[in-house]
Order: structure tokens, then C-alpha cells, then sequence
């Protein structure tokens, strides 16, 4: 700092006591350092951690880049690039194309090889809504390399922004007879079935999903979801037994609670129902009902809205 | 042709459930005061945000429909809407944007609305060109001109832009946020405060 600079700053102001006025401020101005350092680390902590848990959470982290992180990209080792292909893929969420941009000719200065910055090229062109450029570089990718899922992940994604579903589930299998071990996948699979009203199918991928992961609830309770929108008695009974699993595994369910309920109730009203079966789901009817009016109760809210499911 | 007007909660509720959620699908409820079929205005003057996870399939739906109309019944309002807004940029159809939950609304209360934000009118300054609305007639959709909709208040846009300033969008809570923590309130009671302030 030069001597100008010191005279200027707002703390020479505040020097009142005797020590000499350069000792007083580098005490300042090392704890102001210190304070914004830890601003900093915590900063990319919690990039760090959005990272990891796959958070989309674009808009905070576009905030903290241009909140100062950006000036000081340099010093940050080799989580640099790690941070500037988070920030351009943040960037591109939020359609602010320019930074998308630097972070992009920056990473490709360092790696002018990479096939996964090269895919952020491509992501670029699909932001910009130029799906030919991108599906050229996109293809070029998977000629390099076989073996390169994204790429392809990629390609459907572009077919679902031009709104053709129907192609994008084409692809979508053709994707998953090749990696059939990729939850992500048959996830989105099964999300395009349900927008396109085909449920059958979506439960077939659910249960795929199930497979691969027995132990998570909102699998099972989504498996009963799809079951009770398909109705009729035979997929009440099993929408039943799946939201009973998932309540089984996570007691705090309250979507498996309601549709437990539901199911339950619904049940009662079909013609199909024989007598023992009728005593069970008014009994599990009268059970739900309770506990759903304890979990309002534990959580201390009163709803007067309840009301409306004792009819 | 009728008039629809959006109350300063209905407007910013639906506006801010599409910002809050900018990367999936999202839908709600529109509550109106009673009327005779005769007049040829409608004002809705409460929204009720429903859900972004997985809005096609109706379990959550029916319980939230259920309490949404005995919520209402007990203020003197009816649910007399439906609101949605697309996940894709360009879907602001009304056949894309159909779904079931319309028509349920539609058998109980006729005339029954269908609003769809227009996702590429969505800007820092939102008005009621963002909406498309229409009537749902025996499941054809009778399209209401433009110059039909109108605000009330009129600055109720104003308020919206300093909501969205302040990312109010954040504390808006819809029924999908209300089952992942009951605690949460789906009514928005503090929010609407926050936008009656900002009038």
C-alpha cells in the first residue's frame, strides 16, 4: 500500500490512541485479510459441498462468483477448474452466456483436449438454443470415445428441449441398453413416461430403479404414486402394499402417510372387495388418519383443513 | 366475454412459484369469490401453489384438492381455477399444459379457468401479458382476449418487482415444500403479509 493510499484510508481516522500510525493499520488490515480469507474458505466450502451433493442451486453460486470470487480464481490451486466448470454450468442455468463464456476459454486454455470441456462447449451452443453446433460436438465426443455417457445424456436432453418427448425416450433406451446400471437414467426415463401419460412403462422403470436400490423410500412411494394414478382394484392393492414398504423404511413419510390413506379409503369403495379385506382397510383407514393427526400434532401446527378428510 | 381479474396475491403467488422453481414443471390452485354464472367478471383473489416435483400423477393432489376446498369453504371463497406453467420454454399450449386436476375443477365449478404462464413473457417486469387464460366449456378451451385481464391493484406488478429484488420467491411455499416439512405453511399467511407491505 502506498503511502497515499494509507492517509486515504477510512481507519486513519479512527487512530486515537499513541501506538505509531503504520502499526496500528497493518494490525487492521491483517485481521480485515484474515476475516475476508475466512469469508473465502467458507465460500468454497459451500461449493465444495453443492458439489458434491449435486445441489442446482445456479443462482447462489453465480452469486458468490460475482460477489469477488471471481478476482481471486487464480489463488485457489487446482480446485480452480473444478469451480470454473461449477460457475459455467451455473452460468448457463441462469443464461448469462457471458461468464459461461470466459469460464470456457479459460478451462480450454488449460486442457485444449479435453472431451469434458468440450461438452461444455456444446452446452453453450444448446444455451444458445443452436442444437446443430452442439449435436456436431457432441458427436465428435462420442467417435473420440466410445464409452462417453454425458455426451449422449447430453444429446436427449437437446431433444427434450426441442419438446420431442417421444424421440428423447426413443433415445433414452437405446442409452440404457447399452448402460443399464445408470439410475440416473431410468430416473429420467421414468419422469418422460409420466409426462407423456404412459404409467405402465413408468413403473416398469421404477421398479428397475427399486432394483438397484431396495432401501430408499421415495422409490417405493413413488412406485405406489404411479400405481394409484393407474387405479382400478388390483393396482389399489399393490399401490397398498408399496406405501406400507415405504412407511416401513421411513416412518416420517408424510406423502406415503396421505397415500396409504388414500389407497386405503379408495379401497373400501371398490365393488371387487371382499369382506376381510373391507375390515383391513377401514382399519388401516382409521390408523393413518391418526397418526397423520399426530405428525400435525408433534409438529405443533393446527390445520383445520384436516376436517376435510374424515368425510 | 368476461373479465378476469388477478388480486395482488394471486398474481404475485403464481409469479413467484414459477421463479422459485425456474427448471421444472409447476402448478396451483386459483380461489374466487362465489358469483351467478350471469356476470361477466371474475377476480381471483387467492392462489394456492401445489407442486414442482411430479406434477402428472394425482395421489398428493387429491389430499391437497381435499383440504384446498375446505380451507376455502370456510373463508367464503371457491376454487374456481387452475394455473400451471410448462417445463420446456416453449410448451405454453393449453393441450400441453392440460391435465386432470382441470378437469376435476371444471365438473365442480362451472365456469371453471385455465391460466398458463407464458415461460419466454417472463421477465424483470412481469404483467399480465405473462398469462394465457382461457374457459374450460365441456373440456374445449374458450380463449379470453388479452385486453380482458386485468390487475387489481394495477401496481400489483410493482410490488412483484421488489418481491423478486428481495427473492421472496424463496419463502413462498408450496404443497410439495409442506409435505417435505409439515411445519411449513402452504396458505403463505407470511408472504402474503410481505406483499400487501410492498404495495
Amino acid at each position: 500500500m502506498s503511502a497515499k493510499e494509507t492517509e486515504l484510508h477510512p481507519l486513519h481516522v479512527l487512530q486515537e490512541n499513541n501506538e505509531p500510525k503504520s502499526k496500528f493499520l497493518d494490525k487492521w488490515l491483517n485481521l480485515w485479510l484474515k476475516i475476508n480469507d475466512l469469508g473465502n474458505e467458507s465460500e468454497i466450502q459451500q461449493l465444495r459441498a453443492w458439489r458434491e451433493n449435486n445441489d442446482r442451486k445456479s443462482r447462489e453460486i453465480l452469486d458468490i462468483w460475482l460477489n469477488g470470487l471471481w478476482l481471486k480464481i487464480n489463488k485457489l490451486g487446482n480446485e480452480k477448474y473444478l469451480i470454473l466448470e461449477q460457475v459455467c454450468i451455473a452460468a448457463l442455468d441462469c443464461h448469462v452466456l457471458s461468464i459461461a463464456k470466459t469460464c470456457i476459454e479459460n478451462l480450454s486454455q488449460e486442457f485444449p483436449k479435453s472431451l469434458r470441456v468440450k461438452k461444455l462447449q456444446a452446452m453453450y451452443f444448446e444455451a444458445k438454443e443452436d442444437f446443430g453446433s452442439a449435436i456436431k460436438i457432441l458427436d465428435a465426443i462420442i467417435k473420440a470415445d466410445e464409452t462417453n455417457s454425458p455426451a449422449r445424456k447430453r444429446k436427449v436432453a437437446i431433444l427434450k428441449a426441442q419438446g420431442k418427448n417421444a424421440e428423447a425416450i426413443k433415445q433414452l433406451t437405446e442409452y440404457l441398453k447399452i448402460f443399464m446400471a445408470d439410475v440416473e437414467a431410468w430416473q429420467e426415463l421414468a419422469d418422460l413416461y409420466i409426462t407423456e401419460h404412459d404409467y405402465q412403462k413408468a413403473a416398469f422403470c421404477v421398479e428397475e430403479l427399486i432394483l438397484h436400490n431396495p432401501h430408499n423410500h421415495l422409490l417405493h412411494q413413488r412406485y405406489a404414486d404411479i400405481k394409484y394414478t393407474q387405479g382400478g382394484f388390483d393396482n389399489l392393492e399393490i399401490a397398498k402394499s408399496y406405501y406400507s414398504q415405504a412407511l416401513k423404511i421411513n416412518p416420517k413419510n408424510m406423502r406415503a402417510l396421505y397415500g396409504l390413506y388414500l389407497t386405503s379409503s379408495s379401497l373400501l369403495n371398490c365393488s371387487k372387495i371382499t369382506t376381510s379385506k373391507k375390515k383391513e382397510a377401514s382399519k388401516l383407514v382409521d390408523w393413518t388418519l391418526k397418526e397423520i393427526k399426530n405428525k400435525y400434532a408433534e409438529a405443533d401446527v393446527v390445520v383445520t383443513a384436516l376436517a376435510a378428510l374424515e368425510i | 366475454m368476461t373479465e378476469v381479474k388477478f388480486s395482488a396475491r394471486a398474481f404475485c403467488k403464481i409469479i413467484l412459484h414459477t421463479l422459485k422453481y425456474p427448471h421444472c414443471a409447476v402448478n396451483g390452485i386459483l380461489l374466487a369469490k362465489p358469483q351467478s354464472s350471469q356476470t361477466k367478471e371474475i377476480e381471483f383473489v387467492d392462489a394456492v401453489p401445489l407442486f414442482h416435483i411430479c406434477i402428472n400423477l394425482t395421489p398428493m393432489a387429491e389430499i391437497a384438492l381435499m383440504q384446498i376446498d375446505e380451507l376455502a369453504s370456510s373463508m367464503g371463497l371457491i376454487i374456481a381455477g387452475y394455473y400451471t406453467a410448462s417445463e420446456n420454454l416453449r410448451d405454453n399450449s393449453f393441450e400441453k399444459c392440460h391435465h386432470k386436476i382441470a378437469d376435476k375443477i371444471a365438473s365442480n365449478c362451472n365456469p371453471a379457468y385455465v391460466v398458463v404462464v407464458n415461460n419466454t413473457k417472463l421477465s424483470n417486469e412481469v404483467d399480465t401479458g405473462a398469462f394465457k387464460v382461457a374457459q374450460m366449456v365441456d373440456g374445449n378451451f374458450k380463449i379470453i382476449d388479452d385486453n380482458l385481464l386485468s390487475l387489481s391493484p394495477e401496481e400489483s406488478y410493482e410490488a412483484l418487482m421488489v418481491l423478486q429484488q428481495r427473492k421472496e420467491y424463496n419463502n413462498l411455499v408450496d404443497f410439495d415444500n409442506h409435505l417435505d416439512d409439515i411445519s411449513l405453511d402452504w396458505m403463505n399467511v407470511q408472504l402474503n403479509k410481505s406483499i400487501e407491505e410492498y404495495l
